[in-house]
């Protein structure tokens, strides 16, 4: 996309201003939605009205808010260094950037995919400040989601890995499914085919025999759940795109339905509407609205069941594909997910991420001069567990000496949190239960116990306490992920992650949260 | 990849170190296991990694080992590798690695988690 860019030497007139913005706005809105555009109140109403993503600025910044706005949404790679950190110490992280991050420490081997660990990622902020992991088990790993969130919940749903031929026992690639025959049941199953429709991964899956068991037997078509139940989910939806493409499925001999949880005796359980014959006509079924089982929380295979009556005899081919399972009480558009690391939504931007395991996973900054007692800093997050305190970036080793923390989530659990410590140490949180996606913002300023927290670019909270001496927060490496490398694992995904020696206002901040917010998808 | 999760008693870490050096992919993999935090349902301390691993892992982890490049205590290492088991929940004579994709599973089977945090400091 080629720049348009207009120079102003101070001293034009209000109108000659408003003129050249408009030629600029022009290309952004067109023409005709311009025309009529000859004062800074009529600008300033197309901005805001049409300007994505929406900002709000008032008459005075006007000028400067839509150059940076338009800026940093054409090129801001240029524009955010340049100006939030000018004159001020920082960092940038940008994990949708490929060309910063590496899979070794030295920077010699360049991170080409999701599922990469990595090792080094540069900070973007020109002020030098690259994050570095040595050691190759807690490195963080490339993940990619899509910018309207997740909703499907299974950590694989494609099939291009499966092998062709004789199902000899269950396939499980990265936590999706095949059951495989029962030795005693008479039930054969082979894989004859694989491929993608539509941009939907399917197999053809052949079942022939005579069930010999003198109960139904079932074959599971599923996955394991790629995160835990969200707080307060009571009904889930299940959908699953199935053709018929050999043989026939019938009442009495072979049916198809989705499973909703399992009983105590991990027979599985239907829901109204969970129950169909899939036809010759490749099309998606559903089972949705049903209750979320009381089980749904175990790492049990979910999905779909294929099922033979007792002493039937059958032969059948099915395509399967497109299996999704989401939280709510409706069928939403499919998501793919290639593993834990890989979902894509046909359409919808992909946001990148640094995936923490909550468990050892840490980057680190070499030492990092603060030089001010002031600091904004924003991350992007997806927060997976509230199991326990996640420290998602801590400027140096201890709190409570002149240090600020990001916290997801803080102590209190179910929350995101931000604190800021001179010789005392001030906090506040806003009540959040995981998994949730979010831009998260903290704020501080240690002489004038200044504490500010905002999530999705709205204040959430204040705190006046005190925060004891300190003239500036000290000389230390910025942890992420982890409070010194040693404890609070944070369990998540950083989309990015933004830190200045500043209390920024305006538009500024409002750049900082924006940008953060295109690569993370939060609001 | 595959993703596999271990808890490291606090009295095997110094040789699950070496064992890491060994077949990892550098010098620094001698601080795979950190601090033991974690603690199993009767309190025993472990230090807990959690990793991508290639598709040979297992096979790698339980083969006859030979000093990489960068050097290691062998002896220690072999003591660690004799100490591996694979699934089911952490053991306070042992080097318990469960593959999961899912770290919060893994850390299910094993039965281990972080005691409450820190206060809010």
């Amino acid at each position: 996309m080629p720049k348009i860019t207009t120079d102003f030497s101070g001293t034009e007139t209000t109108a000659v201003m408003v003129s050249r913005l408009r030629a600029i706005s022009s290309y952004w809105f067109g023409s005709t939605a311009t025309a009529a555009v000859t004062t800074w109140g009529a600008l300033r109403s197309l901005m805001n009205g049409a300007s994505t993503p929406a900002m709000t600025v008032a008459a005075t910044e006007l000028g400067a808010s839509f150059l940076i706005k338009r800026s940093w949404l054409n090129d801001p790679d240029q524009v955010i260094p340049a100006t939030i950190f000018a004159g001020r110490q920082g960092i940038w992280l940008d994990p949708s950037d490929f060309g910063s991050m590496f899979q070794d420490v030295a920077g010699a081997v360049p991170v080409t995919a999701v599922g990469q660990s990595v090792a080094l990622i540069r900070d973007k902020s020109g002020r030098g400040n690259h994050a570095t992991q040595a050691t190759a088990s807690r490195r963080p790993v490339l993940t990619r989601r899509p910018k309207t969130g997740q909703r499907n919940i299974l950590p694989r749903n494609q099939w291009d890995a499966v092998p062709i031929g004789v199902l000899a026992a269950d396939y499980r690639d990265r936590g999706q499914y095949l059951g495989g025959p029962l030795p005693a049941s008479g039930i054969a199953a082979e894989l004859v085919g694989k491929g993608v429709t539509d941009g939907i991964s399917w197999v053809d899956i052949r079942y022939s025999g005579t069930n010999t068991a003198g109960s139904p037997q079932f074959r599971n078509i599923g996955s394991d759940l790629a995160q835990k139940v969200p707080v307060g989910a009571t009904r889930v939806s299940y959908s699953h795109w199935v053709q018929v493409v050999g043989g026939s499925l019938s009442s009495g001999v072979s049916t198809y339905q989705f499973l909703n949880g399992r009983d105590a005796s991990l027979a599985p359980v239907l829901g109204a509407g969970a129950l169909f014959t899939p036809t010759a006509t490749w099309q998606r079924y559903s089972a949705a609205d049903l209750a979320v089982p009381a089980n749904m929380a175990e790492a049990t295979a979910y999905g779909m069941y294929v099922r033979f009556s007792a002493g039937a005899t059958f032969d059948v081919t099915l395509r399967i594909g497109g299996g999704q399972v989401e939280y709510g009480s409706t069928v939403t558009a499919l998501q793919n997910a290639a593993s834990i690391y890989d979902l894509t939504e046909p359409g919808v931007q992909d946001c990148y991420g640094l995936m923490f395991d909550g468990v050892d996973d840490v980057l680190q900054t070499g030492n990092i001069a603060w030089g001010t007692d002031e600091v904004t800093v924003t991350a992007g997050l997806r927060k997976l567990s509230d199991a326990a305190r996640g420290m998602v970036a801590e400027l140096g080793p201890l709190a409570n000496q002149r240090n600020f923390q990001l916290n997801a989530p803080s102590s209190g659990l179910n929350d995101y949190g931000f604190l800021s410590s001179g010789s005392a140490t001030a906090v506040s949180t806003t009540a959040v239960a995981a998994p949730n996606t979010s831009v998260v913002t903290g704020q501080a300023k240690i002489t004038t116990d200044t504490l500010i927290l905002r999530r999705n670019a709205a204040q959430t909270g204040t705190s006046a306490a005190d925060q004891g001496a300190g003239s500036a927060y000290d000389t230390n490496p910025l942890y992420i992920g982890m409070r010194a490398g040693t404890s609070l694992p944070f369990s998540g995904i950083l989309f990015g992650l933004t830190a200045v020696n500043a209390l920024l206002g305006g538009p500024q901040l409002a750049m900082m949260e924006h940008a953060t917010n295109a690569n993370t998808g939060g609001f | 990849m595959p993703r596999v999760t271990i808890a490291c008693p606090a009295a095997l870490r110094a040789d699950a170190n070496q064992l890491a050096r060994c077949i990892g992919l550098g010098p620094d993999d001698d601080q795979t296991y950190g601090a033991a935090a974690w603690r199993d349902a009767a309190g025993n301390a472990y230090a807990v990694a959690s990793a991508l691993v290639g598709e040979g892992f297992v096979s790698v982890a339980t083969a006859s080992l030979g000093a990489p490049a960068w050097g290691c205590d062998l002896a220690a290492a072999r003591r660690a590798q004799g100490c591996i088991r694979l699934g089911g929940a952490a053991d306070p004579t042992a080097l318990v690695a469960v593959l999961s994709d899912a770290p919060d599973a893994a850390l299910a089977e094993l039965g281990v988690t972080l005691p409450p945090g820190d206060a809010d400091l």
